[in-house]
């Protein structure tokens, strides 16, 4: 397989984790604003949370002088000062698609095309402010195409080279990803000064989608269990745990010889990272600690990521929004 | 459903007089069949199929690169197997001359000193590569893909247009417009057999893995590429499409790397020696070392590769002084010397600006003429007579005298029409033809091709760049075979 093509595989399995997460926390948080006051502290707290995971609030201060819902709703959907603007990342899975049409099926291709081609376009075209019902549609629109093409991914690709990279782009962001919710949970949780024990932790289960899972195996919903939760449960697809696993099996599927160097190399960084999850005691840490040991984890799955684009001669992201 | 038009002012497709054309009489019974809004339904079914596939090219100067898709219309070219059989030969007959003529100015150029064509009207041609001077190109042949355009006159002839050598475009349109048909008018297919097109990939393959590059040994299988432009090119489906079809990898210039004159491609696993690339970027992009040193979708050192004999590149590198318009005027010529054959298919007669007598008497009669700029293509810089206005004329007057070698003139030809469905009514428009022809061992040519179709009403250009679009070409297998219909086979829409 081409270098270039591996590379598009590998981003455009990024963006759609990364647009299929973010579409999912601004559900969140539009619904959760509802029952809260602009003046009280949780709302500006959850906003500037959502901000951070989703882009960052450097950015978008950087351009707004207040964090206001509006503004914030357009810089996070559609604005093109925004790389990880829904729609830039939109648009990056459907240029990554096209150069890589080849590869995959040509149903993935259609919806995809099809998507941005009518509802893409469409809610661009709306009159702002647009009306919170038409953009939760819109919101869970994206969320049902990307799921229908998981579907189709999961369900038709042959078991080959296009297949594991996409996987590996995939695993590997949303491992990114829930880390990076928790560290800027914690940020936040080690600014009012509680401790993880005590304080909820509701907003990051909604946040990382786990709620459901969650509530069926544990009755406290303790920051702490969570962020354990979140981070060391074994089957839990959004768990940094089950991430990383995954992205053993797509390597070990990529490369068939267990003693190849490239093999070896990307085996090694992978065990260190499952052994450092394993080995987390939440009970015996401070927060100062918890969040150190957090960012560290986003640091080595991020080494990761390089090494595995060196090893494979990927470019640097060939279209990015 | 269908409003008759005066169809007696052009050769027309489908209609003599009132009457459908032996040949078109089925399709024309279907027709009746459907009300004008079922037919602007499955116009836009079409229509979308196309979209949501991405079947779609990219306009030039638009912003952020708006994508299109090419206008189908509804109602085929039918042509009917003994007319086929002519067109064939006479496409293959010139493709074969063609490259013999390249063979000869890049080779002996016999045709210079036997005084057939000047020698400075090709050496001095922007397209001529003296760069491919003594190069031995696999099984002599610098022709894999041809595209030749065909118009019909007043009369119903069929005559040669222009001959397309470097990269034709619009060959996956005749693969999908026959899809799109199929799945949209199934019905118009009934009481018809014609050739099918499932099989001509296997036939483009065979003749794309027959360039086996000199160097290369017996035992191993060529690998082969297609060179792209990338996805904003204007022609990016056409790639995509080929690519998967001839079961290659599609690759851009960044994606291949020249080491010890041989060409590799980037992979996971590190490089790939690579045998056969099928560009589908112009010439002066290829290398910047030998040619645009700005280009940034070439391969520095391709054409050393190339040269050294271990890598093929179809269509050959400098073809295009065989299709420039200047050339165009000497093909029948090229036919009989290089054949000795007369010309199947008839040129349109040309006009020489070079040539004093000539230029006077183009310049008196302009306003009956077709002025075309020999370098340009997709109906741009070019003057139709009879529609221009006086500014135009004038420009064009003074062009000529300021670079007659750039221009030719042609009379214009009563291009023939074809209804067309648009806007929920039918009326005529002007058709043509591109025929592909695909060379390796063998000649093949592709039942049908691409019939173009000028929808702007009385408009002359069928350029897609411009208003044009596209219909599907059937080809009937068998003659005269409208008088079955009264036979009493079954046939699959349940009427007898």
């Amino acid at each position: 397989m081409l270098s270039r093509v591996a590379d598009a595989l590998y981003w455009m399995a990024r963006y759609s984790e990364r647009t299929q997460t973010n579409a999912h926390i601004l559900q969140v948080q539009l619904l959760n604003m509802l029952e809260q006051s602009g003046q009280e502290h949780d709302y500006i707290d959850h906003w500037e949370a959502v901000l951070n995971i989703c882009a960052s609030k450097e950015e978008y201060l950087a351009n707004y002088t207040t964090i206001r819902v509006n503004p914030l709703i357009d810089y996070l959907l559609f604005s093109e000062k925004n790389g990880n603007a829904l729609h830039a990342t939109l648009r990056a899975i459907r240029e990554n698609a096209r150069v890589t049409r080849d590869s995959m099926p040509t149903e993935l291709w259609e919806i995809q095309n099809s998507f941005y081609l009518t509802k893409q376009q469409s809610i661009l075209k709306r009159e702002r402010p647009i009306p919170l019902i038409a953009l939760q549609d819109f919101l869970q629109d994206v969320r049902k195409t990307l799921w229908m093409e998981t579907g189709l991914i999961e369900g038709s690709m042959d078991r080959d080279l296009p297949f594991y990279f996409m996987q590996v782009g995939k695993w590997l962001e949303r491992a990114e990803k829930t880390i990076r919710m928790i560290v800027i949970i914690v940020e936040q949780q080690q600014r009012t000064g509680t401790s993880l024990l005590e304080d909820d932790g509701t907003f990051l289960l909604d946040l990382s989608a786990a709620r459901e899972s969650f509530m069926r195996k544990h009755r406290q919903t303790n920051l702490l269990t969570v962020i354990r939760y979140l981070v060391q449960d074994a089957h839990f697809p959004c768990s940094v745990m089950f991430c990383v696993k995954k992205i053993e099996e797509a390597i070990t599927a990529i490369e068939h010889d267990s003693l190849s160097p490239r093999f070896l190399t990307l085996q090694s960084d992978i065990s260190s990272l499952v052994l450092a999850i394993h080995h987390i005691d939440f009970w015996q840490m401070t927060i100062e600690e918890t969040l150190k040991m957090m960012e560290e984890r986003l640091s080595q799955c991020m080494a990761f990521s390089d090494a595995f684009s060196t090893i494979y001669h990927l470019y640097e992201p060939s279209v990015q929004p | 459903m269908m409003n008759l038009y005066d169809s007696s002012l052009f050769f027309d497709e489908m209609f003599d007089g009132n009457k459908p054309k032996p040949h078109y009489r089925s399709f024309h019974h279907k027709l009746t069949f459907f009300s004008r809004e079922q037919l602007e339904e499955k116009y836009r079914q079409a229509q979308a199929s196309f979209l949501r596939q991405g079947i779609t090219f990219t306009i030039y100067g638009a912003q952020d690169g708006t994508e299109r898709t090419m206008p189908f219309d509804c109602v085929p070219i039918i042509i009917p197997q003994t007319k086929w059989a002519m067109i064939e030969a006479g496409v293959k007959q010139r493709v074969e001359a063609l490259n013999k003529f390249l063979q000869d100015v890049y080779g002996q150029q016999k045709i210079f000193q036997d005084g057939l064509i000047p020698r400075q009207l090709v050496e001095n041609n922007p397209y001529f590569k003296p760069t491919m001077r003594g190069l031995q190109v696999p099984i002599a042949n610098h022709i894999f893909l041809a595209g030749i355009d065909l118009i019909r006159d007043e009369k119903g002839d069929y005559h040669v247009l222009e001959d397309n050598l470097r990269n034709p475009s619009g060959i996956s349109y005749v693969f999908e417009n026959r899809d799109v048909m199929k799945e949209v008018y199934p019905e118009f297919f009934s009481k018809h057999t014609i050739r099918p097109l499932d099989k001509q990939m296997a036939y483009m393959k065979k003749a794309l893995l027959a360039h086996r590059p000199p160097s290369m040994q017996a035992e191993r299988e060529p690998k082969a590429v297609l060179l792209t432009a990338g996805m904003y090119n204007s022609a990016y489906y056409d790639h995509v499409f080929l690519a998967q079809h001839l079961n290659i990898q599609l690759v851009e210039g960044r994606d291949l790397v020249v080491q010890d004159l041989k060409v590799y491609m980037k992979t996971i696993y590190g490089l790939q020696q690579i045998d056969i690339i099928y560009r589908r970027i112009d010439d002066d992009f290829l290398d910047p070392t030998v040619f645009r040193e700005d280009s940034l979708l070439g391969v520095p050192h391709l054409m050393a590769a190339y040269q050294a004999g271990h890598v093929s590149i179809l269509n050959a590198v400098g073809n295009g002084v065989a299709d420039d318009k200047a050339m165009y005027a000497y093909v029948p010529e090229m036919i009989r010397y290089y054949l000795q054959e007369e010309p199947i298919l008839p040129n349109v007669k040309t006009y020489h600006l070079g040539d004093d007598s000539q230029r006077e008497w183009v310049l008196e009669h302009i306003h009956e003429l077709v002025i075309k700029n020999v370098g340009a293509s997709g109906g741009y810089d070019m003057l139709i007579g009879p529609h221009a206005s006086k500014e135009e004329i004038a420009l064009f007057k003074q062009k000529i005298v300021e670079q007659p070698y750039q221009y030719i003139a042609q009379p214009t030809i009563k291009l023939s029409r074809a209804p067309a469905f648009q806007n929920g009514r039918f009326y005529p428009c002007h058709v043509d033809l591109r025929v592909y022809v695909m060379k390796g061992e063998e000649c093949y040519v592709l039942p049908g091709g691409l019939s173009r179709v000028a929808l702007q009403e009385g408009s002359l250009v069928v350029n897609s760049s411009q208003g044009g679009g596209a219909k599907d070409t059937w080809i009937l297998k068998e003659e005269l075979q409208h008088a079955k219909s009264s036979s009493r086979r079954v046939v699959l829409d349940g009427t007898l």
